[in-house]
């Protein structure tokens, strides 16, 4: 059986179009390597001519390089030529992938995952030049590294022996050692993709000071060879930022020094490129940009030091890269000034800034169905992925108006946009997409809602999710299946009349977000930050040297305001299970007969919430579930059963204790009642209540409940000498 | 993270340059990853041991494996005397062939030809 002749050297078997048995492929010295298909007989007929332009071949090694279950071939060359890889579609149909890898004659080829991370990788042993090592990786983006498990796995580097994960206090970090003046060390991303036109780049650098060495550390791009990329970074020394084309020196950059530069001191550069311009920014402040003639996405991209020793951690690239990125923040808008600062409007002339009780709002009004009004911030940075955006809002009624109000995000125009925010009318906190009409809607959430009441609205985005916060609690959340794009933020209305204050953006905002505990206040300031109402307008503090927190709806007539809710809104995923709360509470002869107060948690919203404290009118202490009423009574002690009563106008000190499921109601340091409700009770705001009455609150604090450790029972040993002498018997 | 492609870089080591004739790869000092050996041509005759770190990093371990400036041209490894290790079979060009115990650490003792 005659199959091929000629100068063939090496042969591999293999099976390489899935039929069972075994296919050959042989190398030609003066020709190509060659496939031969066995029929499953052992008879072989000649496949395919695996012409890569060198025909030299020396040795088909075969190997699943693309990890797709077929087998593909490594073929490498006997002479001072590069050896090829062709990749297999799993039919026995190869195709050359176009890979040049070394240039020297390759005598020996050894095949392995080298690096641990699951593809083959290969040594090539080459005859006239150094053996080299091959590693089979592409590396996509978004890329990050933190150096913790002791790897710089993804990234190239050019000196190896320069290169080590050191211990930074319990935090990993990539140092290149360069003392001693021994030149440019470089990591690159270990990836032949191209990068997008525009991509973004983070690192945390330091330069170590020592003898015999420069300062510096850079992040590179564009990066073609040793002596030929683009780089942004610092210079310690001569306190410069800088942006330069590295072509065997540093001679061509610009300069920003009108920063110090410390040694032995972390900064975070970040480099945000956009077809041939780059922007440095380092902590988050903006401090150059550069054009240069290019495109600069076409070489690879990576970090840099030059006879430096330096330390690289969290280095990421993508196509955004938040950390170090500059921003606007913090913004914060209050109109105070009657001024709103970079904000651009659609709809301008129906945006206005007027007071109400002499604080500037900003308001749109939307009066004869003008439609659609936004006010957005003309920010100069790009948002980053991760960040929170509150406002005040409130939706006015009048005949012909309608009633809602929203934050906007990722606004693009008029048509495309989406919000988190109320139709009150409809009374629904909805998210959605707006795209020239309100129907796209990721979320809803049913409350009922008021007009001319001002509610303070915290959205926390994050990536394509959305979480909004309504006086603190969250009301709704989704994820936006196509993105959350680069869009601006800002506040919108409809056909509305609603007034907008307090606009905050930044990483992260305090206002109308749940908080952390411990929270406390004697309300001597007469201030509550932190605190939410229902029923605002019936609060408010009082007392001539001891000043306390008071509600009176004792005078009101609608039952929907009759009740008055104060509250702290507890974070929900760090509350802790157990949670103390102490108040003191004093009922005081308003307009109504009644007389009550309660402190209140597991308040999820002014229908949904309970409640542990004194109805007067009954001399009753009581533990229930408000939905809407008080019937719902689940523990209850009646005062008359032991002839005591319970006093207008006198202060009680109660501590209610949540442990897990139950609550427990102490007054003045007397056990007075306790029920298990059966669900946890520390995922709504904490606070106090009162209805149909005139109530004062005093020191009222929120902590996590602390239990002693309980002392031993008995001592080890009562009597230490008679009792331990016996045990030693 | 690692899409294995079949893409190939090169990680920039030079593992000698010697004459590099064959290559074989074995976890010969026990620590999880793949060694390399290499053979090498007449300018040196030896047969040199490469330790991996286990990210591919490769440092010389200082062995030159020669038997009286022999010419090791063919490379196996496998466990010759069931200690559990990897152990060296080279063939040689005009000679006798050697063999070479790795005694666990990775490094290889002569024992016969």
């Amino acid at each position: 059986m005659t199959i091929t002749n000629g100068l063939t050297l090496k042969l591999s078997l293999g099976d390489v179009d899935g039929d069972g048995d075994l296919d050959a492929a042989v190398s030609q010295d003066a020709g190509f390597t060659k496939l031969l298909l066995n029929d499953g007989t052992g008879t072989f007929t000649l496949g395919q001519d695996l012409n890569d332009g060198i025909n030299s071949n020396w040795s088909p090694e075969f190997g699943d390089f693309d990890n797709d279950g077929d087998l593909d071939l490594l073929l490498s060359k006997s002479s001072a030529q590069p050896n090829t890889l062709w990749l297999n579609d799993g039919n026995g149909n190869f195709t050359d992938s176009g890979q040049r890898l070394g240039s020297s004659a390759t005598l020996g080829i050894g095949i392995g995952d080298l690096d641990g991370d699951g593809d083959l990788d290969f040594i090539s042993a080459n005859y006239n030049t150094d053996n080299q090592v091959w590693l089979n990786e592409n590396v996509s983006l978004p890329y990050t590294q933190d150096f913790e498990n002791d790897t710089w796995q993804g990234l190239v580097i050019n000196k190896p022996q320069n290169f080590s994960i050191i211990d930074d206090g319990g935090n990993n970090k990539f140092q290149t050692d360069n003392s001693g003046l021994t030149g440019l060390s470089t990591a690159v991303l270990d990836s032949a993709l191209m990068l997008p036109s525009t991509f973004e780049m983070s690192v945390e650098m330091t330069a170590v000071s020592g003898p015999d060495r420069w300062l510096d550390g850079f992040l590179i791009f564009d990066y073609q060879s040793p002596t030929d990329f683009k780089y942004a970074g610092m210079f310690n020394g001569q306190n410069q930022w800088v942006i330069g084309h590295y072509q065997g020196n540093f001679n061509d950059k610009v300069i920003n020094n009108s920063l110090i530069i410390n040694n032995d001191t972390p900064y975070t550069a970040h480099v945000r490129i956009e077809g041939s311009t780059v922007y440095l920014a380092v902590d988050g402040e903006f401090v150059l940009e550069r054009t240069f003639s290019g495109p600069l996405n076409d070489g690879q991209a990576g970090i840099a030091s030059y006879n430096a020793v330096t330390c690289f951690d969290n280095f990421e690239i993508g196509v955004e890269v938040d950390k170090g990125a500059p921003t606007d923040f913090p913004y914060m808008e209050d109109f105070t000034d009657g001024i709103a600062d970079q904000i651009g409007y659609y709809g301008g002339n129906r945006w206005g800034i007027s007071p109400v009780s002499g604080n500037n709002k900003l308001f749109f009004n939307g009066g004869n169905n003008f439609g659609l009004g936004v006010a957005f911030l003309e920010n100069e940075f790009r948002l980053p992925n991760k960040f929170e955006f509150s406002a005040t809002m409130a939706s006015y009624s009048a005949a012909g108006f309608w009633n809602d109000g929203f934050l906007v995000f990722d606004y693009n125009g008029p048509n495309d946009f989406k919000y988190a925010g109320m139709f009150t009318g409809q009374d629904e906190w909805i998210i959605g997409h707006y795209q020239g009409n309100w129907g796209n809607r990721i979320a809803t959430a049913s409350r009922e809602l008021y007009t001319n009441i001002e509610y303070t609205l915290h959205l926390k985005v994050d990536g394509d999710h959305v979480k909004l916060f309504v006086d603190g609690l969250p009301v709704v959340e989704g994820t936006f299946t196509n993105g959350i794009g680069e869009g601006k933020v800002g506040v919108a209305g409809y056909n509305s009349r609603t007034g907008f204050d307090n606009i905050v953006l930044d990483t992260t905002v305090d206002q109308g977000s749940p908080g952390l505990l411990p929270y406390s206040n004697n309300f001597d300031t007469q201030d509550a930050p932190g605190i939410y109402y229902y029923n605002k307008l019936a609060w408010g503090f009082s007392g001539s040297t001891n000043k306390y927190l008071r509600a009176n709806t004792s005078y009101l007539t609608n039952p929907t305001r009759q009740l008055a809710t104060a509250y702290f809104p507890l974070e929900q995923t760090t509350a802790p299970s157990d949670i103390e709360i102490t108040a003191k509470v004093a009922s005081k002869n308003g307009a109504s007969s009644e007389h009550n107060g309660y402190v209140i948690f597991d308040y999820k919203h002014e229908f949904d919430f309970k409640y542990a404290g004194f109805d007067a009118n009954t001399n009753q202490w009581v533990i229930g579930h408000y939905q809407g009423d008080w019937n719902d009574v689940r523990a209850m002690i009646d005062w008359d059963d032991t002839s005591r009563t319970i006093n207008v106008n006198q202060w009680y000190s109660l501590n209610v204790t949540l442990t897990g499921t139950s609550v427990s109601l102490s007054v003045d340091g007397e056990f007075i009642t306790s029920y298990d409700f059966g669900t946890a009770l520390n995922q709504g705001g904490i606070g106090l209540a009162l209805y149909k009455a005139f109530t004062w609150f005093d020191d009222f604090n929120i902590s996590e409940l602390v239990v002693p450790l309980a002392p031993s029972a008995f001592p080890l040993f009562e009597n230490w000498d008679t009792e331990a002498d016996e045990l030693l018997i | 993270m690692n899409d294995g492609s079949g893409t190939f870089t090169d990680s920039g080591q030079a593992l000698g340059n010697d004459q590099g004739r064959l290559v074989k790869l074995g976890d010969i000092d026990g620590d999880g990853d793949l060694d390399a050996l290499t053979s090498n041509g007449s300018s040196t005759n030896t047969i040199r041991v490469w330790l991996n770190n286990g990210l591919a990093v490769f440092t010389d371990s200082g062995q030159t494996i020669n038997i009286d400036g022999s010419n090791h041209r063919g490379l196996a490894l496998g466990d010759l005397d069931g200690d559990g290790d990897l152990d060296l079979f080279a063939t040689t060009y005009g000679d006798n062939d050697a063999v070479f115990l790795n005694d666990g650490s990775g490094t290889f003792h002569f024992i016969r030809r």
